[in-house]
């Protein structure tokens, strides 16, 4: 009996602490766009490094399977390229360079190319890495 | 004594893979998208291939636990220890990298010689523990309390990596 109730108590604290962190990365992600974005609420953010081959067309496939939402692109790269891949982008688009990956590491993104969808409140709702 | 001892760390160990992949089972579809044998992009075949490698995890736990079909046990993950050598030589000599994620989220490539070494000890004391067994050992060892063991190790573990995942965002933030 005893070892059911350890069990289900090791499983609650697991549970709570998983809820715990996801709360805390959506406050990291809300504060990073609220910092360097003009709206960061109901949006698909695209993360791309500047290594990804054909990366512009991903970002074209990822951003018409969510027309409904803004796209912000999250770039990984030298600024040079930054600027040149925000120059190929439709005027609608938002890009954002990220100097350091450490950066996307922090808000729990260590897979390259990712995307996650924002709701209205700014949590993510949705998430995974893009393929080819 | 020793046999009681290396079903027991296995019991832990699969126990330990299995909460890990439950916990990370997007992160654990994109190692095996990785490996590059079943597809290029999630599907069927990924989800069914995934849910298969973490029902035999969960089938090893109760087994080495509970002396069930140890025999089939011992089998199935010296198979599927020399499977994943196989795999690991393969990426090796495509000089290709993967986040493997046998333990839950990898931040970090996994080092794939040193993923090796580490499966072929497992596959050596597989070994060692198919030899040592035999039906008279097997049935002294039939309790509930090795699958409790296994579970509360495997999930305290799983609790101490979530939280050292989180703290070393911080760190590196």
């Amino acid at each position: 009996m005893w070892q059911a109730i350890v069990i289900i108590l090791l499983v609650c604290i697991l549970l709570g602490l998983r809820r715990y962190l996801r709360n805390r990365r959506n406050l990291l992600i809300h504060q990073f766009l609220h910092n360097a974005s003009q709206s960061h609420t109901n949006r698909l953010c695209i993360c791309i490094d500047y290594t990804e081959p054909n990366y512009l067309s991903l970002i074209e496939r990822t951003s018409n399977e969510y027309s409904r939402l803004k796209p912000l692109v999250l770039f990984n790269g030298p600024i040079w390229k930054a600027k040149s891949t925000s120059k190929k982008l439709p005027d609608d688009y938002e890009l954002l360079w990220v100097e350091d990956s450490r950066t996307l590491t922090r808000l729990g993104i260590f897979y390259m190319p990712y995307y996650f969808v924002l709701d209205i409140d700014g949590r993510v709702v949705k998430e995974g890495k893009l393929f080819a | 004594m020793a046999l009681m001892l290396i079903h027991l760390f296995f019991a832990v160990l699969f126990a330990i893979s299995f909460v890990s992949k439950c916990c990370s089972y997007r992160e654990f579809q994109y190692s095996i998208i990785d490996f590059g044998i079943i597809g290029g992009k999630p599907g069927i075949m990924i989800t069914l291939c995934a849910a298969g490698v973490i029902a035999s995890d969960l089938f090893f736990v109760i087994a080495f636990s509970m002396n069930w079909h140890i025999r089939a046990a011992y089998m199935l993950a010296g198979a599927e220890m020399i499977v994943f050598i196989g795999l690991y030589a393969k990426l090796l000599l495509q000089r290709r990298k993967i986040k493997c994620s046998c333990f839950g989220k990898s931040r970090t490539d996994t080092n794939i010689p040193i993923a090796i070494a580490r499966n072929a000890c497992f596959l050596l004391l597989l070994i060692v523990g198919i030899i040592l067994l035999n039906d008279e050992s097997a049935e002294l060892m039939k309790s509930w309390n090795g699958v409790f063991l296994a579970s509360a190790v495997a999930l305290s573990y799983q609790i101490i990596m979530e939280w050292k995942s989180a703290e070393h965002s911080e760190k590196t933030g």
